[in-house]
C-alpha cells in the first residue's frame, strides 16, 4: 500500500490531466492537485490542465480541490507515464469566497478577512472562542472572570457583532456582557473574522464585525476520518477531551458526529485561588449530508451545555460592599481549590438545528435554501434567601426560527476574462423569548416576541486584478414587548423597526500577487435589543441600577475599513489594517444625575441612552521566514473610541497591544513539525478612559505576559498521525489586572498554566 | 418557473412560522424575596407605649424612590428595638423577618450611629441563632444625655462570617458577606 521510493525503480514519471466539472465538462481553472505522499502538488492552468513530474512509480493518493467545490480524493496507481482527467462536484458553497476552504480565496475579497486555520485551531484546542479570536490583531476580548469571553472586534461587541456558525446565525442572550456566545470551537474546521459588515445574508447589525465558524466540510466521497484529542491543564486541574468521526460512502452520502467534554476546578492567580470558578461543559454536534443528482442536502443539530461558577467574592450586595470588596488587593472570599460549582453560576443549553437544501444548475448557478431554529435555555443562579437557592433569579428560554433562502449566479464574460457573482435572497425571522416565572424575581428584560423580513443583493464583478463589489439589504422587524409595570399590569410595547445595510469595495493585486489593497465602506442598522429598552435592575458583579429607555431609536453607522498585504516570496508577508467608524445614535449607559436609595443603601444609576461615537484604529500583522526553520512574527493594535456629543472617550476600549513570537520548527522524516516558540505580549494602559462615567478603580496598569509552546507530530504511517503540544502561559507567573475583565475590581488575572495536548488523527 | 414556485413555498412556510408561535403569555411575576418595608419598633425602658420608625420602598428598587421616617425620641434613656420586615407587594404582606430569624445562621444585623454619642451601647437581645450567635432582630441603646442629632444606620448581611473578630459583639468590619438591607434613619434627640 505504501508509497515507497527505496526501490532502484524509475522516478521519472509524470502525470498530467485535465480537471474537469462533473456536471457539464467545463475546465476547473487554478484547482489545486496535491499529492499526499510527496507532499506536493500543483495547481492547473486557467485551461484546467495540470501535471506533475518527477514521480517515482507507486501508489498515490491525490486530493483534489477547487474553489466552491467538494474536495475529492482519488487514488491512482502510476507505473507508467500517465494521463488522466479528474471530475469536481462542481458548486460555490456560499458567495463569497467567504465561505470556502482556500486560503487563496480570502483574497479575493474587498472586505478585510482573518483566517484561524485548523492547525492553528490544534494549538488552541481547550480553549474558549474568545480567548482563540483574541489572537488575531484587531480582536480582543471582554472578560468577566476567568471563564467568561466575549469576543471584541474593531472595539465592539456583543450585538454589534455577528457570530454565525455553519451558515447560521448565532441567537443567543448576548445583550448581557456576562453572557459568553455559546459555541464550541472543537466543531469548527477555521474560524475567520470578517472586519467589517460581513456577509449581508445574515443580517444589518454587524457593525463591528462578523464571526464565521466553519465545520469541516461534508466530503461526500468515499473516505473516513477521525480524530481523538485530549487537553489537560495544570491551572483548574481541567480535563477538556473531544472526539469526532467523519465519514463517506460511495453513493455521496457523509455524516460526521463530534462532541466536547470539559471539566475545570477553581483557576488560581498567582497569589490566591479563585474561588468559584469552575466549569463543566458538554458539547454534541452531528450531521448527514446527501449529494444527488445537482440537489446538495444537509441537516445538522449541535448542543452546546454549560455549568459555571462564578467567583464568589464578585456577588455583592451594594456599594458598601464593593467599595470593602475594591479596598481589598484580593477577593474576600478565598476557600481552598475545589471542583464544586456553587451559586452564583449561569448554566447554559444551547440547541441548533438546520437543514439546508441547495439545488444546483448550469455554470454555477444554485439556489439555497436554510431552515434552522435554535433554543437557547440559560438559567442563572444567585445566592438567595429561604432556600430559594436551587431556584433560578434567571430563567429564560429564546427560540429562534430563520429561514434564509437565497439565488448565486456566475457570469462569465469570456472575451474580458472577466466574471460577475451575485447573490439575492429572502430571509424571515421569527423569535421568542420567554420568562420562567417561577423565578420570583421581576425579569431583568421582558418577553418578547420578534418577527423580521429581509431581502438582500450583493455583486461582485473580477475583472484582471480588480475586484468591485456592491450589496445592499432591507429589513423590516417588528416587536411586540410584554411587560408587566411596577403595578403589575401588562404592558403591550409594539416597536416597527427599518434597518438597512450597504456595502461597497474594491479590491486590486500586482501581478506578481506580492501587494493587495482593499478597501470597503459600508453602512450599517441595528435597533436596539429588549435589554436597551427595557431592563430594570440591579446589576449585583458593578453595584449599579441599570434602566432601559424606551424611546431609543436604531443606531446606524459607516465604517470605512482599509488593507494593504504584502509579501515576499516565502520569506516574509505582513498586513496593515486602518478603519474609522462613525455611529450615529450609539447606544451606552450613561450615569444618571442622583443616585437611586434603596433598601439596600443608595445606588449610582444608569440609562441607555444615545449619542454619537467614533471609533478609529489600526491593526498590523508582520511574518518573516527569514530561515526554513525560524518563523518569527509581530502584531500589533490600536483603537480610540470618542463619544463626540459628549467629547468624551468611550468605555471598555482596548488599551494599545503589542505581540511578537518567534518559532523554530523542523520537519523530519516521520517526526513532523516539531516546533519550539516563545511569545511575548504587552498590554499599554488605557489612559483613555471616559471622565463623565465613574469607574470604582482606575484602569489597571500596563502589563507583560510570557508564553511558550512546543511540540510535534508523529506520522505512525500513511493514515494515523499523534501530535503532542505542551503550552506555557503567564509563564513567569506575572501579577496583573486587564481593563477589559470586568472581574478586574476583585481578583488578578491567572497565574501561570501549562497545557498538554496529545491528539490523535485518522485521516 | 420553478424558482417562483419555490419562492412561494418559501412564503407559505413563512407565514406558518409566523402565525405558529402567537400566544399571549405570562403571568406576573410574584416577588417573593423583595423586601420593601423596614419598620423599626422603639420602646423606652419603663414606658409601655412603642413608637414605629418605617423606610417604606413598596414598589421595590428603582421606580419611586424610597420614604424614611425620623426618629424623634427622648435623650438619656435606654431604647428596646425590634426590627420587621415586609414584602408589602404580597397581599396579605410577607413577615420577611421570620424567614431570617429561620436561617439565623445567614443572617446578621448590625447597627451604627454617627455620631458616634448620639445611639450608643447597642447591645444584641432576643433570639440567636442555632450556633449560639447573636441575629439581631431585636436590641437596645442608649440615648445622649445631652441630645443631639445624627444618623442610624442598619445593615443586614446575608451569609456574614459570624465567627470573625468583633462580629459577635457587633463590629461589622470583619463580618463581609453580602449586604440585604442598608437603610439610615435621621435622629433627633429632644
Amino acid at each position: 500500500m505504501l508509497f515507497s521510493c527505496s526501490f532502484a525503480q524509475d522516478c521519472n514519471l509524470k502525470i498530467a490531466g485535465n480537471l474537469l466539472d462533473k456536471h457539464d465538462n467545463s475546465a476547473l481553472d487554478y484547482a489545486t492537485v496535491y499529492i499526499m505522499e510527496t507532499e506536493t502538488g500543483t495547481t492547473s492552468d486557467s485551461n484546467g490542465y495540470f501535471e506533475i513530474n518527477k514521480l517515482c512509480a507507486g501508489k498515490y493518493t491525490f486530493i483534489i480541490e477547487h474553489l466552491g467545490c467538494t474536495p475529492d480524493t482519488v487514488v491512482v496507481n502510476i507505473t507508467k507515464n500517465t494521463s488522466r482527467n479528474f471530475y469536481l462536484e462542481h458548486h460555490a458553497e456560499e458567495l463569497a469566497e467567504i465561505v470556502t476552504t482556500a486560503t487563496k480565496a480570502e483574497k479575493e475579497n474587498t472586505q478585510t478577512i482573518s483566517v484561524i486555520n485548523n492547525k492553528t485551531l490544534t494549538k488552541l484546542e481547550g480553549k474558549d472562542l474568545g480567548s482563540i479570536l483574541s489572537t488575531i490583531s484587531g480582536v480582543n476580548q471582554l472578560k468577566t472572570g476567568t471563564t467568561i469571553s466575549k469576543p471584541i472586534i474593531h472595539g465592539l461587541y456583543g450585538d454589534r457583532i455577528s457570530i454565525v456558525s455553519n451558515g447560521v446565525k448565532l441567537e443567543t442572550q448576548d445583550w448581557g456582557s456576562e453572557h459568553a456566545p455559546e459555541i464550541d470551537p472543537f466543531a469548527a474546521n477555521t474560524i475567520k473574522v470578517i472586519k467589517g459588515v460581513g456577509s449581508l445574508e445574515f443580517g444589518t447589525d454587524a457593525m463591528g464585525g462578523m464571526v464565521l465558524m466553519e465545520p469541516p466540510v461534508l466530503r461526500k466521497n468515499k473516505h473516513l476520518n477521525a480524530s481523538v484529542s485530549l487537553v489537560g491543564q495544570t491551572n483548574g486541574h481541567g480535563i477538556t477531551t473531544s472526539a469526532k468521526l467523519e465519514q463517506g460512502f460511495k453513493k455521496q452520502v457523509a455524516y460526521f458526529v463530534q462532541g466536547t467534554f470539559k471539566y475545570l476546578g477553581d483557576q488560581q492567580t498567582p497569589k490566591y485561588n479563585l474561588t468559584n470558578t469552575g466549569l463543566r461543559e458538554g458539547n454534541f454536534s452531528t450531521g448527514l449530508g446527501i449529494l444527488k443528482k445537482g440537489w446538495d442536502i444537509n441537516a445538522y443539530y449541535s448542543l452546546f451545555h454549560q455549568n459555571l461558577g462564578i467567583l464568589k467574592s464578585s456577588h455583592i450586595g451594594n456599594l458598601t460592599d464593593l467599595q470593602n470588596a475594591i479596598a481589598s488587593d484580593r477577593p474576600l472570599i478565598i476557600q481552598p481549590f475545589t471542583y464544586n460549582i456553587e451559586n452564583p453560576r449561569q448554566q447554559i443549553a444551547h440547541h441548533l438545528a438546520k437543514i439546508n437544501i441547495i439545488k444546483f444548475f448550469k455554470h454555477d448557478n444554485h439556489l439555497d435554501i436554510t431552515y434552522s431554529f435554535q433554543l437557547n435555555n440559560r438559567k442563572e443562579y444567585d445566592i438567595r434567601r429561604g432556600g430559594r437557592s436551587s431556584i433560578p433569579a434567571m430563567a429564560m428560554n429564546l427560540y429562534s426560527n430563520n429561514l434564509l433562502a437565497s439565488y448565486s449566479r456566475t457570469k462569465q464574460f469570456t472575451k474580458s476574462n472577466s466574471r460577475l457573482e451575485g447573490k439575492s435572497g429572502l430571509n424571515f425571522s421569527a423569535k421568542h423569548n420567554a420568562n420562567n416565572p417561577e423565578t420570583g424575581i421581576r425579569p431583568l428584560i421582558p418577553d418578547y416576541y420578534q418577527y423580521s423580513t429581509g431581502f438582500f443583493d450583493m455583486e461582485k464583478f473580477f475583472i484582471k486584478n480588480f475586484i468591485v463589489e456592491l450589496g445592499g439589504r432591507y429589513d423590516f422587524t417588528r416587536f411586540l414587548g410584554y411587560k408587566f409595570d411596577r403595578n403589575n399590569v401588562l404592558q403591550k410595547p409594539v416597536y416597527n423597526f427599518h434597518t438597512y445595510a450597504f456595502n461597497a469595495g474594491g479590491s486590486w493585486k500586482n501581478n506578481t500577487d506580492n501587494i493587495q489593497l482593499q478597501t470597503n465602506i459600508s453602512y450599517s442598522s441595528r435597533f436596539p435589543n429588549a435589554s436597551e429598552l427595557f431592563s430594570e435592575g440591579l446589576h449585583h458583579g458593578i453595584a449599579a441600577l441599570e434602566f432601559g429607555n424606551e424611546n431609543l431609536k436604531p443606531e446606524r453607522g459607516v465604517k470605512w475599513v482599509n488593507t494593504i498585504t504584502t509579501n515576499y516570496k516565502k520569506y516574509f508577508s505582513a498586513e496593515a489594517t486602518f478603519y474609522i467608524s462613525q455611529i450615529h445614535n450609539f447606544i451606552y449607559l450613561a450615569p444618571l444625575p442622583d443616585p437611586v436609595l434603596t433598601i439596600r443603601g443608595a445606588f449610582p444609576a444608569f440609562q441607555y441612552y444615545q449619542t454619537n461615537a467614533r471609533l478609529l484604529g489600526f491593526d498590523a500583522t508582520i511574518n518573516a521566514d527569514p530561515f526554513k526553520f525560524l518563523s518569527l512574527s509581530l502584531r500589533a493594535s490600536l483603537v480610540r473610541g470618542k463619544n463626540t456629543s459628549a467629547n468624551d472617550n468611550l468605555i471598555y476600549m482596548p488599551s494599545d497591544r503589542i505581540s511578537g513570537s518567534a518559532e523554530i520548527h523542523h520537519d523530519f522524516k516521520k517526526i513532523k513539525n516539531v516546533h519550539l516558540g516563545m511569545m511575548v505580549q504587552h498590554v499599554f494602559k488605557q489612559k483613555k478612559t471616559p471622565a463623565q462615567i465613574i469607574d470604582y478603580k482606575a484602569a489597571p496598569d500596563a502589563y507583560t505576559t510570557l508564553n511558550a509552546d512546543a511540540g510535534f507530530d508523529y506520522l505512525i504511517s500513511e493514515h494515523h498521525k499523534v501530535s503532542f503540544s505542551v503550552t506555557g502561559e503567564n509563564i513567569t507567573n506575572a501579577v496583573y489586572r486587564d481593563y477589559l475583565n470586568r472581574f478586574r475590581y476583585y481578583s488578578d488575572e491567572l497565574g501561570w498554566n501549562l497545557t498538554f495536548r496529545l491528539k490523535y488523527s485518522f485521516l | 418557473m420553478k424558482i417562483t414556485k419555490t419562492l412561494a413555498s418559501v412564503l407559505l412556510l413563512a407565514s406558518i412560522i409566523f402565525a405558529g408561535c402567537k400566544k399571549d403569555p405570562i403571568t406576573p411575576p410574584n416577588e417573593e424575596e423583595l423586601i420593601t418595608t423596614v419598620i423599626l419598633s422603639l420602646q423606652k425602658q419603663g414606658s409601655l407605649s412603642v413608637q414605629n420608625f418605617v423606610f417604606n420602598d413598596p414598589d421595590g428598587t428603582g421606580g419611586i424612590s424610597a420614604t424614611i421616617d425620623s426618629i424623634i425620641i427622648e435623650k438619656a434613656a435606654i431604647y428596646s428595638a425590634k426590627i420587621t420586615l415586609l414584602n408589602s407587594q404580597s397581599t396579605p404582606a410577607d413577615t420577611i423577618s421570620n424567614e431570617v430569624l429561620e436561617e439565623g445562621t445567614d443572617h446578621q444585623f448590625f447597627y451604627l450611629s454617627t455620631p458616634s454619642n448620639v445611639l450608643s451601647g447597642f447591645t444584641y437581645d432576643g433570639e440567636n441563632d442555632t450556633n449560639g450567635n447573636p441575629i439581631g432582630l431585636d436590641f437596645s441603646f442608649a440615648t445622649w444625655n445631652a441630645g443631639g442629632s445624627g444618623n442610624l444606620k442598619i445593615t443586614l448581611r446575608h451569609q456574614p462570617d459570624k465567627n470573625a473578630a468583633g462580629v459577635s459583639i457587633g463590629d461589622i468590619a470583619n463580618a463581609n458577606g453580602e449586604t440585604d438591607i442598608e437603610v439610615e434613619f435621621p435622629v433627633r434627640l429632644y
